[in-house]
């Protein structure tokens, strides 16, 4: 479980987190939603560790994150973020690989070389091994990006891992969105992970989330299930748009006006 | 399923194969062709028996093996700081003379030469390297000072960069005006500095730029992986464990003593740091493990035919060994770069 508690972050006086406070539980997809500039990266940068709030705590289970450093947190817990381009050329099962770097010293071990195929197989990149990842489409690089990360929390040391996840699905077509969120939601279940993720679309978010946060101006406007979050007054709150809320059994759409 | 692992078999050989021709070439032509034979005579007599060396024994033994080896050292110094330097900042056509180190040590080197005819101080054999050493110590940490003050926390190399052009340009126009002050045969020492020489090498300089040619290179492979990392940019790094402040004062640590060290005994040399990692990558990626041991050998190569004809074209006189990397270095990386777009 991943707590933050009464977290603030300061950029010269103005609060761009402003009190915040949630818990993330194992095994469930927890997204967070809000219009631009709302924190959401900030957020996710505060949680990873890439960024110290300037007041809060963050626990990783029972342990602060200020006990945590940086290769230690690698061991348990990977962030996916946008568009992510490389310097220098590599072979797509290179760049997998690099997921495993925080696992081993110098080189692959047996278990870093199967997880390597395991993940390259789950995400559907193994005809990719020996190509070049910048000749990839957005695509495809994006999809080498997922088995990469992933490959950092494939196999467990008992303990609790951690999946953060910003914007993965910006340059994916709808197919490879919802294959992604529905293979998302199988690790999720299957490894147990604290998965924490921010995404733009509402209605993608509805789809998948088990628990949402609604983030407005760095504050938290509502948080907890589709259902109580994407009502008609907090989205004409937050958005600015009217929106009418189709609801059946198991189906939840909004239309935007 | 296809095979997770780079074959690098076929690179090695061909490596391998290159530096014993070269280094033997070396050895072997210049004005003075020696023989195979002066060779083993020349090593029996030294080892085995006190009977005096002949001439071509002398200069095999004092002039050529000295000179290949420091030759094969300066190579792989050079060659290696490039990779490191292009691995930290993320960027192909990056070398070490971007952050100062070069022109520092120019600087340390011309101070030297002026004031040293000036002043008549007691200099021996070490003054130039320790000036020159100074100077590129200096200029690098000077950006790297202010670098450090100007980036307020934030990890990037883009400040690190502006101040290495700023002050390049301040430590080189110190090297201008030292000219200027120069009587005339200063002067042409400081030219003939900056275009780089290995006809000073001897047994002192080889052992001083073996040790940290060496030492850096181990150094440096330990930090392969962090610096791979570092390829998708200084945020992902981070969140593969690597402490990138660490990683970037190690990197440029070891770059300074690398080319310093180099540089002070041979004067600057340009385009092996930047060539030699680059016709890697075009053969087998960048994984930068790889490239660090590649460049190693080389750039010892690439040193070696560089020396050869600059001692062979106009023998007995010598070119400056710079002026020759420079003109088959840049011919052969721009051919490079239109030949082959994408790497693989």
């Amino acid at each position: 479980m991943l707590k933050i508690k009464n977290i603030f972050f300061a950029v010269d006086g103005k609060n761009l987190i402003d009190n915040v406070s949630a818990n993330f539980a194992a095994g469930k997809i927890n997204l967070i939603v809000g219009p631009n500039g709302a924190g959401k990266s900030t957020l996710i940068k505060l949680i990873s560790k890439q960024i110290l709030p300037s007041a809060g705590k963050i626990y990783f289970g029972e342990e602060e994150t200020s006990d945590l450093n940086i290769s230690k947190l690698s061991k348990i817990r990977s962030v996916l973020s946008q568009n992510i381009e490389l310097a220098f050329p590599l072979k797509v099962w290179e760049v997998v690989m690099m997921g495993r770097y925080p696992h081993f010293l110098s080189s692959p071990t047996e278990i870093d070389e199967r997880v390597c195929q395991e993940v390259m197989r789950f995400f559907d990149v193994e005809d990719l091994a020996n190509r070049n990842y910048l000749t990839l489409s957005g695509g495809e690089k994006q999809r080498v990006q997922f088995a990469r990360v992933l490959s950092q929390i494939w196999v467990s040391e008992n303990s609790v891992r951690y999946l953060f996840l910003d914007e993965p699905l910006t340059f994916l077509d709808i197919h490879y969105q919802f294959q992604f969120m529905k293979q998302l939601r199988h690790l999720t279940t299957e490894k147990n992970l604290v998965v924490v993720g921010v995404v733009h679309d509402l209605n993608l978010a509805a789809r998948f989330a088990d628990s949402i946060i609604l983030l407005n101006h760095g504050k938290i406007v509502s948080q907890g299930s589709a259902v109580e979050v994407f009502t008609t007054h907090n989205i004409s709150s937050v958005f600015q748009l009217d929106a009418e809320i189709i609801k059946k059994e198991d189906f939840f759409y909004m239309y935007f006006r | 399923m296809q095979r997770v692992s780079n074959n690098y078999t076929s690179v090695w050989i061909t490596l391998s194969i290159l530096l014993v021709i070269t280094t033997f070439c070396s050895i072997l032509f210049g004005a003075i062709t020696i023989s195979l034979n002066d060779i083993f005579s020349s090593l029996e007599k030294y080892f085995f028996s006190d009977s005096p060396l002949t001439l071509n024994e002398r200069i095999f033994f004092d002039i050529r093996l000295p000179r290949a080896i420091a030759c094969l050292l300066v190579g792989a110094s050079l060659a290696i700081a490039g990779v490191l330097m292009q691995a930290l900042f993320r960027n192909p056509i990056v070398e070490s003379g971007l952050i100062g180190t070069s022109s520092g040590a120019a600087l340390g080197a011309s101070f030297y030469f002026v004031l040293g005819a000036t002043f008549k101080f007691h200099a021996n054999e070490w003054t130039l390297p320790l000036a020159a050493c100074t100077g590129g110590a200096l200029s690098t940490a000077l950006v790297f000072f202010l670098s450090f003050k100007s980036e307020g926390g934030k990890r990037s190399v883009v400040p690190l960069l502006l101040t290495g052009i700023a002050v390049n340009a301040l430590f080189l126009s110190g090297v201008g005006l030292m000219s200027y002050l120069a009587r005339d045969p200063q002067a042409r020492s400081i030219t003939f500095w900056n275009l780089g020489t290995l006809s000073g090498s001897n047994w002192n300089s080889v052992i001083i730029i073996g040790i940290s040619c060496l030492l850096c290179l181990s150094i440096s492979l330990r930090f392969a992986k962090q610096l791979n990392a570092l390829m998708m940019g200084e945020d992902e790094a981070l969140y593969l464990g690597v402490n990138i402040k660490r990683l970037q004062l190690i990197i440029v640590i070891i770059n300074v003593v690398l080319v310093a060290t180099a540089t002070a005994f041979v004067g600057v040399i340009s385009f092996i740091g930047l060539v030699v990692p680059h016709i890697l990558r075009l053969v087998k990626g960048s994984d930068n493990r790889y490239l660090l041991l590649g460049s190693a050998i080389l750039g010892a190569v690439l040193l070696n035919i560089a020396d050869l004809v600059a001692r062979l074209l106009l023998a007995p006189a010598e070119l400056p060994i710079g002026i020759v990397t420079s003109v088959i270095g840049v011919p052969v990386f721009i051919y490079l770069l239109r030949k082959n777009h994408f790497y693989f």
